[in-house]
């Protein structure tokens, strides 16, 4: 009794589904934005409500990644008496499109065509006689434009029709061959060729093409996959948004946040703290400790203080900022293309170009971008992409911290954080390509057409992301706040610097008091790096306790969708891996910025390191294959098809 | 424009028009590009070639498609050379 809304990638599912439910979802311009099931409900025109599905997309019913199992598994083992389809096509795109519609009404399933992006379509010059689709196809079919709305009303009431027939008919318990059902102009099983050359010859009835000339988008379409102008248009891309969040972000804390808290909050809690008697457990608690006789928003530790201010006026600005500027990135269109671009790199790292799209999420948040790599197609680069994207991909409310924290000793700092944080990353990617057996699959995806960004869409996106943040940050900032506050009140955070001083002290060079902020870096970073503040460090201290908080452990919420996705043996592999090369990392730097060794000398190391371990890794590659070929010669040439190219980057 | 010889996709130049010949390989290649409407007798359009051995970028349907070098290396293609041939994806074997 359900709608399910099926159709290729980055057709306009999630935007009909928002239409239909009025529940918001993320809806971008490139394919592989939905990788899990959204439920909704609608009222129909009788009155009843539905649950609605908003489906991952995918281009037939044999899954080729995690993301169109899911699509697919839905309709093969999920699927009950009663509900209904709502086959969502690209008219822009019918031939490719109608491929699977073909193969949905192949099913014996009730099925409504929503001929979605046809005000582009339109603009495009494409006609399509949609009364004769309809004959041919035997099913509805209603035009939308869902970002405008228009046909929405329409398809409603198709959806209502179909799902009133449907359940008169499963009451009377009659199967099939109902005039809803079956396509009539096919043989049931098909082969792909039969279904090809029947698409060839709907098209040929409905869809009429006037000729268009090229327009200033198409050329631009062109210049960023065309190698010279794609890598200066990458780097201008990258460049205007590092600005745009660098701007948004700091304009809005000078011009907005700061003057609100030091206007507003700070005569407020001040005259708070007077009231609680300017000391005790709830002026701590609350207000936290005075530094010099003054509240400090960053350091002074309480729930209305710290707990306020570092969620709302450090970190939310940039995190803003960022979605604002990811939003216009993935609307325009651009993420696949910058996917082109790095394929070869990424190639080297063990996965092809798709995977820049959860690092690219990660820079926003770690936990969306956990659940992209469902776009990846094998287990061995979900992998890859997941230990890499947990060591090296700092989220925005960390960077935020980062930047309020360490900014302020001069840019260089922050040049060498990211720096390393970027080395480490990469070498991460090259040694687990180089170790782990098999190699990385070709890329093979739709790259959209480019649009301007909808505002309203934008807007939306952006407010979806903000929400969640908000429901995510301030509950754990104040868990945070408090938990560090009875640690100090039990005396427990004496007992734990005393064990963990000689790992910190020894191969860090951290005080141990640094163990608070290394504890809490396993619930959420931001609060982590807060917590370094009211410490006193050197730049030094800060840089290494930055770079480990960053790599050794993804944050809870990030935590637990990798263990979903990865599985609990692999989450456990990929912990070990991040464990050592935080602590690698954070040792190295510590024994380079205190001038114990020279660059020169970690550099040499490092690559006479990764050179011995792709050396190695060769090695035990060449005894494990001849292996496999002598025992299971003719099973092995089975398991590895051979579509599957050598990666190129080895 | 040559006579009709048969290439890697690879070996196309950009911005040419080629017919879909066959595609080497095994079964899930040639599936995976089917569903994305690329098979034997389809027309394309190679848009662009990234250095250093990357994707190709072709235009079949309207709709640009990335593939990864190697996968596009197994794609054997015909260069068109009627200006005529401009209906797309008829089946040569019906
Ligand atoms: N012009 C126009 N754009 C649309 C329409 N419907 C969707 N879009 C745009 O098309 C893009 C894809 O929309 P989504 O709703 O994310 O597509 P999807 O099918 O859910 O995509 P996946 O989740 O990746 O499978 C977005 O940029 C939308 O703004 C439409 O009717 N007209
Ligand atoms: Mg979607």
């Amino acid at each position: 009794m359900r709608i399910l809304l099926i159709g290729n990638p980055n057709v306009g599912k999630s935007a009909v589904f928002s239409r239909l439910t009025g529940t918001q979802v993320i809806i971008s311009n490139y394919t592989g934005t939905t990788v899990e099931f959204t439920k909704g409900s609608t009222v129909l025109r009788t009155g009843e409500t539905r649950e609605v599905i908003d489906v991952p997309g995918t281009y037939s019913l044999e899954p080729t990644c995690k993301a169109e199992e899911v699509a697919v598994s839905i309709l093969d083992s999920m699927l009950d008496e009663g509900d209904v389809i709502v086959n969502v096509v690209d008219a822009t795109h019918l031939e490719r499109n109608l491929y699977l519609t073909l193969q949905l009404l192949e099913r014996d399933i009730p099925v409504v065509v929503a001929l979605n992006l046809w005000d582009e379509a339109r603009h495009k010059g494409i006609s399509i006689d949609v009364d004769r689709l309809e004959n041919i196809l035997g099913v509805s079919v209603v035009p939308t434009s869902a970002l405008t709305g228009e046909g929405i009303d329409i398809l409603m009431d198709r959806i209502s029709q179909m799902t009133e027939d449907a359940d008169a008919e499963s009451r009377r318990g009659q199967d099939t061959s109902d005039s809803l059902r079956g396509f009539p102009g096919m043989a049931s099983h098909p082969s792909a060729d039969e279904r090809w050359t029947e698409i060839g010859r709907i098209l040929t009835e409905v869809q009429s093409i006037s000729h268009r000339h090229h327009t200033f988008i198409d050329r631009l379409e062109d210049a960023s996959i065309q190698p010279v102008t794609g890598l200066i248009i990458a780097v201008l891309v990258m460049y205007l948004s590092f600005k745009t969040v660098g701007l948004i972000g700091e304009g809005l804390i000078s011009y907005v946040f700061d003057p609100v808290f030091e206007g507003i909050v700070r005569p407020v809690v001040t005259q708070l703290g007077v009231v609680l008697g300017s000391e005790g457990f709830l002026h701590d608690l609350l207000i936290g400790r005075l530094v010099n006789g003054q509240i400090d928003f960053e350091t002074s530790m309480g729930l209305l203080t710290t707990g306020l201010y570092v969620p709302i006026a450090m970190v939310l600005p940039y995190v803003f900022a960022f979605y604002v500027a990811l939003g216009i990135l993935e609307d325009v269109g651009y993420l696949p293309r910058l996917a082109v671009l790095v394929d070869n790199l990424m190639h080297v790292l063990g996965m092809h170009g798709y995977a820049i799209i959860p690092m690219v999420l990660g820079f926003g948040c770690n936990v969306p971008a956990a659940l992209a790599t469902r776009i990846l197609e094998s287990r061995r680069e979900k992998f890859i992409c997941a230990t890499m994207l947990s060591i090296g991909i700092p989220c925005m409310a960390q960077t935020a911290m980062v930047v309020g924290l360490i900014g302020r000793y001069g840019w260089q700092y922050l040049a060498i954080i990211y720096g390393i944080l970027f080395i480490l990353w990469l070498i991460i990617g090259f040694v687990l390509n180089a170790m782990l057996p098999g190699s990385s699959p070709p890329l093979l995806m739709e790259i959209p057409p480019y649009r301007l960004p909808h505002p309203k869409v934008l807007g939306k996106k952006v407010w979806i992301r903000i929400r969640v943040f908000l429901a995510d940050a301030i509950p754990y900032v104040f868990l945070g706040v408090l938990f560090v506050n009875i640690l100090h009140v039990s005396g427990i955070i004496d007992a734990l610097s005393r064990v963990f001083a000689p790992l910190l002290g020894g191969l860090l060079g951290l005080p141990s008091e640094a163990i608070v902020a290394l504890l809490m870096g396993f619930v959420r970073k931001d609060v982590a790096v807060g917590m370094l503040s009211p410490l006193g460090l050197s730049v030094r201290e800060l840089v290494v306790a930055v770079i480990v908080l960053t790599a050794y452990f993804p944050c809870a919420a990030t935590f637990v969708v990798l263990l979903r996705e990865l599985g609990p043996l692999d989450m456990l592999k990929s912990a070990l891996i991040m464990l050592v090369a935080a602590f690698g990392a954070g040792a190295l730097t510590n024994l380079v910025m205190s001038r114990v060794v020279s660059v020169g000398r970690v550099i040499i190391g490092l690559i006479v390191m990764v050179v011995v371990i792709l050396l190695v890794s060769r090695v035990l590659r060449t005894i494990r294959v001849s292996q496999v070929v002598r025992t299971v010669g003719i099973k092995h040439s089975q398991d590895q098809p051979k579509d599957q190219p050598r990666s190129h980057g080895q | 424009m040559g006579g009709a010889t048969v290439v890697p996709l690879v070996s196309a130049n950009a911005g040419e028009s080629v017919c879909v010949v066959d595609i080497l390989g095994g079964h899930g290649l040639a599936s995976r590009l089917e569903a994305l409407g690329i098979r034997p007798g389809t027309n394309i359009v190679k848009r662009s070639e990234m250095f250093m051995r990357g994707p190709v970028t072709v235009e079949a349907h309207g709709a640009q498609i990335a593939i990864g070098y190697g996968m596009a290396s197994k794609i054997l293609v015909e260069p068109i050379n009627s200006r005529f041939s401009k209906s797309p994806s008829k089946g040569k074997d019906t």
